[in-house]
C-alpha cells in the first residue's frame, strides 16, 4: 500500500491547497462541416459539436468523483470560425456564433472557443467577416470566446489588424457597457497563438490538429505557495527545486485525468497545459507565490526575476511528468482573476508598464486588465502592438485581454463575477500613439540571428 | 455501468486511442482487439471487446481515508458499510495523530454491489453520523503523484 504520508499529502493538496484540474477541453475540427451554403454549414457545425461532446461533461464528473480531484471546467475548442464563413457575410458570422452558443448550452460546457481568425500576414474574406462580427457576436452570446492572431515570429506583425482590433475591443466594450464591458473578457488578441491551447478565452483547434482531441489544463498556485512556505530563507536553488517537485506532482495528476478522459471518451489525448492559473479565491493566487519568494508586494523590483524563475521551474517539473506538453504552459498573471494582483493594484504596487515587463517572462500577456472607458482605440491598439512585438521578437506567445469600462475612471472598481473576478481600473499612459497606429501596414518578420 | 459498457463495446476500434499518451490499458486493449482480426466482422469484434472490458473492470482498488475525533466503533461502522456492498478490505492501517483518529484502508471495489459514486455517498452518510471525514478515491491518483 502507498505510504500514509503520500496519501495525506495528496488529500491535503486537494482539500486545503486547492489543487484542481482547471479544464478538460475537447478540440473538434469543423473543417468537414464547410458546405455550399451557410445555413447548411451551421446545421452541420451544431450537429458535430453536440454529437462529439455529448458525453464530455458527464465523463469529467465521473472522473472527478472517482479520483477525488476537482475538475473545474469542461470546454470545447473548434476550428477557427473565419474558415467556416469564407462564403458568407458578417451577419452569417454572427449567426454562427449563436449556433455555437446553442451547442455549448446543449452539451453543458461553460465556454466554446474558436470564434477566431489568424491574420498575422493578411485578411481573407472570412477573416474580415469574422472580425467585423466580433462585437455583436460577443454581445448576443454568453459562452462563445473569440481570439485573433495578429502577428508571429515568422511573419511579423499585421499592423492593419492591430489597428482594427483596437477599434473592435472598444466597440465590444461599448456594446456590452451595461455589463461592465464583459464582452472584452471573452476576446484575446494574440501574437504567436498556439493551436492546442485548452484555456479560454484564447482556445481554438488549429488546422494542424487531429479530428478530435482532449487537452487538459492543470492548475494549483495554492499547492506551490504552501510548499514554498516550508523553504523560507533558503537559497533560490532550493526554491526552484521545490517548485519543480510540486509541478511534477500536479502534472502527474493532470496526466492521469487526461488519459482517463481520453480513454472514456474514445478521443486521443493531445497535450497537458502546465499552467498555474489563479482564481479570485484566497489561496489560489500566482501573485502570492511571488510574494512568498520574497517580494513585499507583487510589482516591486525583483518581480520579473521571481516570475521568470517560477515559470521556468514549473515547466521543468511538469515536462517530465507528462508525455506531451503544449498550450500556453507557464504562470498566468491575469489581474482581475488573482486576489494578490488585485491587492497589488489597489496598493499602487503594480502598473501596466510593470505588467508588460512581466509578460516577457510569463506564459501569456496583459490579461484581464480593466482600463478607463474613454481610452482611445489607438491606445488600445498600441498596447496590442507592444505585446505583439515582445512575442514576435522573443519567440513566445503573448496576448492582450483589456477591458475598457465605460463610465469608470482610474481608482474605480469593476466586478465581473465568478472566475473572472473583479478589477480596479488601471491608469493608461495619456500620451497619444495615434500616428504610429494609423500608419497601418506590416511590421516585417524579425531576423533570427544576431541575438543580443 | 451499463452505459459505459455499451459505449465501450460500440466504440470504433480504429485509431481512437493511439496518439501518444494513453499507453497501458487503452493501447493494450486496442492491440488485443485488433489482434483478434478486425476483418472477422462486427460480432467477433464486439465479443472480443466485451472480454477485454470484463478483464479490465475486474481490477479497481481504492483508498479510503478516515480522519476525525477518536470514538468507539469507527472502523466497525466503515467496514460494515463496505461489507454490505461487497467491497473487500485488502489492507488497513490506523493511528492516532495529534489526538485525531487517522485510518487508511485499501479496498477492492471491483465486485461492489453498487457503483463507485453510491459507495462514496454511503460512506459520507457514515462520516456525517460519526462526525469524521471519510474519502474514497481510486488508488491510481496516489500512484500517479508519488511514484515514478
Amino acid at each position: 500500500m502507498i505510504d500514509s504520508k503520500s496519501i495525506f499529502e495528496t488529500n491535503q493538496m486537494i482539500e486545503k491547497e486547492k489543487l484542481d484540474i482547471r479544464t478538460i477541453t475537447m478540440g473538434i475540427s469543423l473543417l468537414d462541416c464547410i458546405s455550399s451554403t451557410q445555413e447548411e454549414t451551421r446545421e452541420k457545425v451544431y450537429n458535430k459539436v453536440v454529437d462529439s461532446a455529448k458525453d464530455l461533461v458527464e465523463t469529467a464528473r465521473q472522473i472527478e468523483i472517482e479520483y477525488g480531484v476537482p475538475i473545474i471546467n469542461t470546454r470545447i475548442s473548434i476550428t477557427p470560425v473565419a474558415m467556416l464563413v469564407q462564403n458568407g457575410t458578417v451577419a452569417d458570422a454572427v449567426e454562427m456564433a449563436k449556433t455555437l452558443d446553442r451547442a455549448a448550452v446543449t452539451v453543458g460546457v461553460n465556454f466554446i472557443g474558436g470564434f477566431s481568425a489568424l491574420v498575422q500576414k493578411g485578411f481573407t474574406v472570412g477573416d474580415r467577416n469574422l472580425i467585423a462580427a466580433i462585437p455583436e457576436a460577443l454581445d448576443v452570446t454568453e459562452r462563445v470566446c473569440s481570439s485573433v492572431n495578429v502577428g508571429d515570429t515568422r511573419s511579423g506583425i499585421n499592423m492593419d489588424a492591430v489597428k482594427w482590433m483596437g477599434e473592435i475591443i472598444q466597440e465590444t466594450a461599448k456594446r456590452t457597457a451595461d455589463r461592465d464591458g464583459i464582452g472584452c473578457a471573452k476576446l484575446v488578441v494574440f501574437a504567436n497563438a498556439v493551436e492546442d491551447n485548452p484555456f479560454m478565452a484564447g482556445a481554438f483547434h488549429g488546422v494542424g490538429e487531429a479530428e478530435k482531441v482532449i487537452h487538459v489544463g492543470i492548475s494549483g498556485p495554492g499547492v506551490i505557495k504552501c510548499a514554498l512556505e516550508k523553504v523560507k530563507g533558503e537559497p533560490m536553488d532550493e526554491v526552484a527545486q521545490t517548485i519543480k517537485k510540486m509541478a511534477f506532482k500536479i502534472t502527474r495528476a493532470g496526466q492521469l485525468v487526461a488519459n482517463e478522459a481520453a480513454k472514456r471518451l474514445g478521443v486521443p489525448f493531445g497535450i497537458i497545459d502546465l499552467s498555474l492559473a489563479p482564481t479570485p479565491a484566497k489561496g489560489d493566487s500566482v501573485a502570492r507565490i511571488l510574494e512568498e519568494i520574497g517580494l513585499e508586494m507583487v510589482g516591486t523590483h525583483g518581480t520579473t526575476m521571481a516570475l521568470a524563475m517560477l515559470n521556468d521551474a514549473v515547466k521543468k517539473g511538469g515536462i517530465m511528468a507528462s508525455s506531451h506538453v503544449g498550450g500556453l504552459s507557464g504562470a498566468f498573471i491575469p489581474v482581475s482573476e488573482d486576489e494578490g494582483m488585485i491587492a497589488a493594484v489597489k496598493a499602487g504596487a503594480i502598473n501596466i508598464e510593470k505588467l508588460e515587463a512581466m509578460t516577457c517572462v510569463c506564459s501569456v500577456g496583459l490579461d484581464m486588465i480593466a482600463v478607463p472607458g474613454d481610452t482611445p482605440a489607438t491606445t488600445l491598439a498600441a498596447m496590442i502592438a507592444d505585446e505583439a512585438a515582445i512575442g514576435v521578437i522573443n519567440h513566445k506567445t503573448t496576448a492582450v485581454r483589456v477591458i475598457p469600462v465605460f463610465g469608470k475612471q482610474v481608482g474605480d472598481e469593476v466586478h465581473f463575477g465568478g472566475l473572472l473576478g473583479s478589477a480596479p481600473i488601471m491608469k493608461v499612459n495619456k500620451f497619444s500613439s495615434a500616428d504610429l497606429i494609423n500608419r497601418g501596414g506590416r511590421m516585417p518578420a524579425p531576423v533570427h540571428s544576431f541575438k543580443n | 455501468m451499463c452505459d459505459r459498457l455499451w459505449t465501450e463495446l460500440w466504440r470504433d476500434s480504429g485509431d481512437c486511442y493511439t496518439q501518444g499518451a494513453p499507453k497501458g490499458k487503452a493501447e493494450r486493449r486496442n492491440s488485443q482487439v485488433k489482434g483478434q482480426g478486425a476483418e472477422d466482422g462486427i460480432f467477433p469484434r464486439l465479443l472480443a471487446r466485451f472480454f477485454v472490458y470484463l478483464r479490465e473492470e475486474k481490477d479497481m482498488k481504492a483508498i479510503v481515508t478516515v480522519i476525525g475525533e477518536d470514538q468507539v466503533g469507527i472502523i466497525a461502522e466503515v467496514t460494515a458499510t463496505l461489507a454490505k456492498q461487497q467491497v473487500n478490505v485488502l489492507d488497513i492501517s490506523q493511528t492516532i495523530m495529534q489526538q485525531f483518529f487517522t485510518m487508511m484502508m485499501m479496498v477492492d471495489v471491483s465486485h461492489a454491489a453498487i457503483c463507485f459514486e453510491e459507495v462514496q455517498k454511503e460512506l459520507k452518510v457514515v462520516g456525517d453520523k460519526m462526525n469524521v471525514s471519510i474519502q474514497i478515491q481510486n488508488e491510481e491518483i496516489y500512484h500517479a503523484m508519488h511514484r515514478l
